[in-house]
């Protein structure tokens, strides 16, 4: 009797584990939809086109609602928003112009719309109005991130960045909405903190009412450019004062690193070469340079140059990041290379960089080199659907 | 299949990541941990069929824990990972005549894809395993009850 008494609760027993399963079953199938449900809202925004508006002077900052993505580069800073059909940017130049203090320059300022704050008997002209005064004054505009990182030349540099920032961007309407920005990847050679540069811009979002969460540029590429690859490859962000490389594997950034070498390089060594202003050689290179084209002055052979140069060296680096890691895993296909960024606007640039990376044998297989479809806005991008990610898994 | 019947024990939250995903891609919940002592409480609250050793980064101290762990394992598989030189010494001493039920160690370069098809081989032998052993055991006692 005591045999069968036994046998029986041993039988409630199967039975219970039976159910517990089949809960623990249901429990999965649900997170699972809700996976998938994360994913597909991600790569649908992927899909997306970008809108992008320039911050016109005088035009309120958005009161953001939803997720953000917020690319703090060296030139510009772009705030990306999710809307129905299309993913909404609006940029602001990274700059700033100092003059100083006088009641009459206060007035010509607000009658302008010239954004502009008072610090130490100066006004800071910030963001595209910076570019016009730098102009009639025939100088430079001064930056507040120098080589991707704040700069330690400029001490105003976070004020002037939360100043921009705030130009585009006012408080969520819903407190603590997540905001996803962009930061380099520790610089390969040079000195700077990036520890430091990104928290500091982490304690300022976060007193401006958003939940901060940060997300390496090279990765932010690989975000909005790779769906279809599983977000697996290489993404190269070429901006003004950096590169910034990101390997990712099933969209986990394995190898980051930045490369203090981009626009603003070619910019001044071509300058250098040919006894021209920076800012010359710049409007030269963003209005007419076709790599793909045989020069036909010195400036354009020189800009062809320093492009090949600065390919080259874009490669051996990669070269040698990649192949002195243990980090790598086997990856069973070869992957793409995303080339994204100002610096990888001008026709031919993906060609030459192409033709230079069949130089190298890099330990991952390349399949493709590709040129992001909106290389201005796509860290941007990225970053948004990051947000958007981390948003729905909160 | 249930997230504890594999757990993983990593130092590296990178690989950790990739094989919890890759996994996941297979169909193959798992659990995860980074401490020793956390890999201890796991393994004996949840009795996995697998666990997942990963060695890269971790103490001298921590592999000869490791070691000593799997040398109580009796039900349950085991797949160390790591460098060679670390993943070699797990295996003739710990798996052959300690008790481990099963054992493989996948030296580096790191291959997610290689550990999932090796967990999704182990597992779909156990169920092949536990097919067997559950269906006796329920007509065993259906017979026994009289319920057929």
């Amino acid at each position: 009797m005591a045999g069968k008494d036994d046998m029986k609760e041993r039988m409630v027993e199967l039975k219970k584990q039976e159910s517990s399963d089949a809960d623990a079953q249901k429990r999965k199938r649900s997170d699972d939809k809700r996976d998938e449900k994360l994913m597909a809202k991600a790569e649908e925004a992927s899909q997306k086109p970008v809108v992008d508006t320039e911050k016109e002077a005088g035009s309120p900052a958005i009161r953001t609602e939803g997720p953000v993505g917020l690319d703090v580069g060296t030139s510009h800073i772009i705030v990306a928003q999710n809307e129905k059909n299309y993913i909404n940017t609006v940029k602001q130049l990274n700059a700033f112009f100092t003059i100083p203090i006088s009641k009459f320059a206060k007035s010509i300022l607000a009658k302008n719309d010239v954004l502009f704050f008072e610090q130490d008997n100066l006004f800071y002209i910030i963001g595209n109005s910076s570019e016009d005064f730098a102009n009639m004054f025939n100088t430079d505009t001064k930056r507040s991130i120098k080589k991707g990182i704040l700069s330690a030349d400029e001490q105003e540099g976070i004020t002037v960045i939360q100043a921009i920032v705030q130009s585009v961007i006012r408080k969520p309407k819903q407190f603590g909405e997540t905001l996803c920005f962009t930061i380099p990847g520790d610089p390969l050679e040079g000195t700077g903190s990036v520890v430091y540069h990104e928290s500091i811009i982490k304690r300022f979002l976060g007193t401006m009412g958003y939940f901060p969460i940060s997300i390496n540029e090279g990765m932010a590429i690989v975000m909005s450019e790779l769906s279809d690859d599983d977000y697996t490859g290489i993404g190269i962000s070429m901006g003004g004062g950096m590169c910034n490389i990101c390997l990712s594997y099933l969209s986990f950034p394995v190898i980051t690193y930045s490369f203090q070498m981009a626009g603003d390089y070619i910019d001044s060594m071509v300058g250098i070469s040919v006894g021209e202003h920076a800012t010359k050689i710049r409007t030269i290179k963003e209005e007419e340079l076709d790599l793909l084209k045989e020069p036909k002055d010195r400036i354009i052979t020189a800009l062809h140059i320093f492009y090949d140069n600065l390919i080259k060296n874009l490669l051996d680096s990669l070269q040698r990041v990649l192949s002195s890691t243990d980090k790598i895993p086997m990856i069973s296909k070869p992957v793409p290379i995303v080339l994204s960024g100002g610096t990888a606007m001008p026709n031919g640039c993906k060609e030459m960089f192409a033709k230079a990376l069949k130089n190298y044998k890099l330990p991952v297989e390349i399949s493709s080199v590709i040129l992001a479809e909106d290389p201005l806005n796509t860290t941007a991008k990225g970053a948004l659907i990051m947000a958007m990610t981390e948003a729905q898994q909160g | 299949m249930n997230a504890s019947h594999v757990i993983i024990f990593s130092a590296d939250r990178l690989r950790t990541g990739i094989t919890q995903k890759v996994l996941k891609r297979a169909g193959i919940e798992s659990l995860s941990v980074n401490r020793i002592l956390a890999a201890r409480e796991a393994i004996v609250d949840n009795v996995p069929r697998v666990v997942i050793f990963d060695t890269k980064g971790i103490s001298r101290d921590e592999i000869n824990s490791l070691r000593n762990l799997c040398r109580f394992f009796r039900e349950i598989a085991v797949i160390v990972l790591g460098d060679r030189s670390i993943v070699d010494t797990f295996g003739v001493d710990t798996f052959e005549g300690e008790g481990v039920q099963e054992g493989c160690c996948l030296a580096d370069p790191f291959d997610p894809e290689l550990i999932a098809s090796k967990v999704k081989e182990i597992l779909s032998s156990k169920a092949k395993e536990k097919r067997l052993h559950g269906d006796g055991l329920e007509s065993d006692l259906k017979q026994f009850l009289k319920l057929d």
